[in-house]
């Protein structure tokens, strides 16, 4: 925009440049010709007749105004045509008649040199012939030249300055017209991407159409989200229900012939993944709607840790994994929403469990610097770096997981709800996964 | 030990009723809310199993009215609904432990029987013996202050253990506790676990002794 104006100012200077050079050229011609042409009128007044022949008393004080910058050359011829006064090849090309009429004014060129000509004729009385006698004064150009730069270069400073100003008087206003705007696009820009609360900018009047309609577009936006995890929640709760029942009809059938156990355990096994994707989906849809709402209580996260621990572990775990927990010393009380973290946690151990630890798994409380980090730790084989930010999004998941990969999209979307993040640490063998919540 | 199961979906309520039944609890299966809320309040439980959904007066109403009677039954929820629903709820209301459907069986059996061992101690969910301390709820255990990392099957061993000090447990008890009706394992499963048990043990006074015929006891001054 400020480009486009600059360079409309630029042409536009660059015009005027032009037309007050040709300005300047015409006003210090003009000047410089009503001089020649009083010099030559002086020169015509000082011809008078002596003894019969046409004789030049030189007006010294006209020709030296003349050549005060400048060479200055005439001549006078006499009604015969025979040169009296001055250099005798100087000659111009207007005919004797227009000459009568008036003084002559013509470019041409003397002794190499351009140059400015006036002639005129004068009438002396008793000349030889018809008495018409004709002055011719040439000029160099080098006072109108100078006066021409004289004249051009002040214009075009004041070209130059003018324009600077219209850029800057344009570079404020367009400044002062978008400021509201770029404080928008700020509050937009450092936005979480879920986040479509109304713009909180008291919108100056020419913006506040556009800050309304950005508002109501979130807003429909929002409700839309909104519709979308009722019903993806709603979806997975109803699949949830036939699915139990299906389990309990596996859990109904006999198991006589020990080659049905092994397939009735695949059939088990796979009945609850899929109950798992259900509470995920669930989970996933509704813990954004949860951290966005106000449902922070004060919490002891000793206890809300603890408590995940021990439910998160099944009782039935075929792998003898030793489980420890490593408390705080001194309670740490945080405003957090119990159900996203805990689920967040439940789903951080439920990884562990199944992909990570070999023999051991503890869940430590630990204090950062403005908040507190829920460590599960394992003697697993981690999770690769070239993995760690790509296994934070929804549906990604590791080389070897039956998952459905949202367990640490969900831990990543409740850290950050809380103003912390989801963080690993250490190698195979010894790897940490940190829930930073604040 | 008498359960009463409150459930309205007939797959489950069956598969419920035969699994506990065949480790020989009675089990009184109720489909309505209201019937079941009434007879809690004439029978005594040593645990009810509880849906969440149900006809006539849901999971959540049953559980506040018992425990508003004052009734310390352990009571496990089950529920179809989310965690972010109301797993919370539950837990709020004095449910002991919840389950989400599906669910694993096994785990039901596990958690129950957990639920049992609970109740029939002491109301107090911790259990201490000299300077072991068991927090049956949050499933950890200290020793002189320090944390003893234990696997779950370890930490029943020594749960019941340490619920009866001094007391002889039969190895049968343990394996049943252990490993339900599920699995057939040998009697040497559970000499494995008081091996690993006493290695976690030994820089500690507390001791695990056997005694042919009688089964293990706790020792701790």
């Amino acid at each position: 925009m400020l480009a486009a104006l600059a360079a409309i100012l630029l042409l536009g200077a660059a015009v005027l440049s032009i037309a007050a050079w040709q300005y300047a050229a015409l006003a210090a011609r003009d000047a410089y010709d009503k001089l020649l042409m009083g010099g030559a009128v002086q020169i015509a007044e000082n011809i008078f007749l002596q003894g019969g022949v046409v004789t030049l008393d030189p007006p010294a004080a006209a020709i030296a105004t003349l050549s005060a910058y400048d060479l200055v050359f005439y001549s006078v011829t006499d009604p015969r045509g025979i040169v009296v006064a001055g250099y005798g090849d100087l000659t111009l090309s207007a005919s004797p008649e227009r000459l009568r009429q008036g003084v002559v004014l013509e470019d041409g060129r003397y002794q190499g040199q351009p140059v400015r000509i006036a002639g005129l004729v004068r009438k002396v009385e008793g000349a030889p012939g018809d008495g018409w006698t004709r002055i011719i004064v040439a000029q160099t150009l080098g006072a109108r030249a100078a006066l021409t730069s004289d004249l051009a270069f002040k214009a075009l400073a004041m070209i130059a300055v003018m324009s600077a100003l219209a850029l800057a008087t344009a570079a404020l206003s367009m400044r002062l017209v978008f400021s509201p705007l770029t404080r928008i696009e700020r509050e937009i820009a450092g936005r979480q991407p879920d986040d479509l609360s109304p713009i909180a900018l008291t919108p100056p009047p020419e913006a506040r159409a556009l800050v309304e309609a950005i508002d109501g577009f979130m807003l429909r936006l929002r409700e839309r989200i909104a519709l979308m995890q009722r019903f993806i929640a709603d979806a997975a709760h109803q699949i949830r229900t036939p699915l139990a029942a299906i389990d309990a009809q596996v859990e109904l059938l006999e198991e006589d012939d020990p080659a049905q156990t092994a397939q009735l355990e695949g059939l088990r096994s796979r009945i609850a993944e899929l109950g798992r994707l259900t509470s995920q989906l669930l989970d996933h849809a509704m813990v954004l709607h949860r951290a966005r709402s106000q449902h922070r209580t004060p919490t002891d996260l000793n206890h809300l840790a603890k408590t995940v621990l021990s439910r998160a572990v099944p009782l039935t775990l075929d792998r003898e994994i030793s489980i420890s927990f490593v408390p705080l010393e001194e309670a740490p009380l945080l405003d957090v929403d119990v159900i996203s973290v805990g689920e967040a946690l439940s789903n951080l151990i439920h990884n562990s469990v199944v992909h990570g630890a070999h023999k051991r798994l503890s869940l430590a409380v630990e204090r950062t610097a403005d908040g507190v980090a829920l460590r599960v730790r394992d003697d697993g084989p981690g999770i690769p770096i070239s993995d760690q930010s790509r296994l934070a999004m929804p549906f990604q998941k590791g080389a070897t997981s039956t998952g459905s990969g949202l367990g640490l999209a969900i831990a990543d979307e409740v850290a950050r709800a809380h103003g912390g993040a989801l963080r690993f640490e250490g190698k195979d063998g010894d790897f940490s996964v940190i829930l930073e919540v604040r | 030990m008498r359960i009463l199961l409150v459930e309205d979906t007939q797959e489950i309520g069956l598969a419920v009723q035969k699994r506990f039944e065949r480790i020989g609890y009675a089990v009184d299966w109720e489909t309505d809310g209201r019937t079941a809320s009434e007879l809690i309040e004439v029978q005594p439980y040593d645990l009810v199993v509880l849906d969440v959904m149900l006809p006539n007066m849901d999971g959540f109403t049953v559980l506040k009215h018992l425990r508003r009677r004052g009734l310390r039954t352990p009571v496990l929820v089950l529920t179809a609904r989310s965690a972010v629903d109301d797993r919370i709820s539950a837990l709020d209301l004095g449910a002991d432990d919840y389950l989400v459907k599906p669910f694993d069986y096994r785990e039901l059996e596990a958690r129950a029987r957990a639920l049992l061992r609970r109740a029939a101690g002491m109301a107090d969910n911790t259990i201490k013996a000299g300077p072991l301390i068991i927090d049956r709820a949050g499933r950890t255990a200290m020793i002189a202050g320090a944390p003893l990392d234990l696997t779950r099957r370890e930490l029943t061993v020594l749960e019941i253990l340490a619920s009866r000090p001094g007391a002889f447990v039969a190895k049968e008890e343990l394996l049943e506790q252990l490993f339900g009706f599920d699995r057939d394992p040998s009697t040497n499963a559970v000499e494995q676990f008081i091996t690993r048990l006493r290695r976690k043990l030994a820089a500690t006074s507390v001791e695990i002794r056997t005694e042919r015929g009688l089964g293990y006891q706790l020792v701790a001054p």
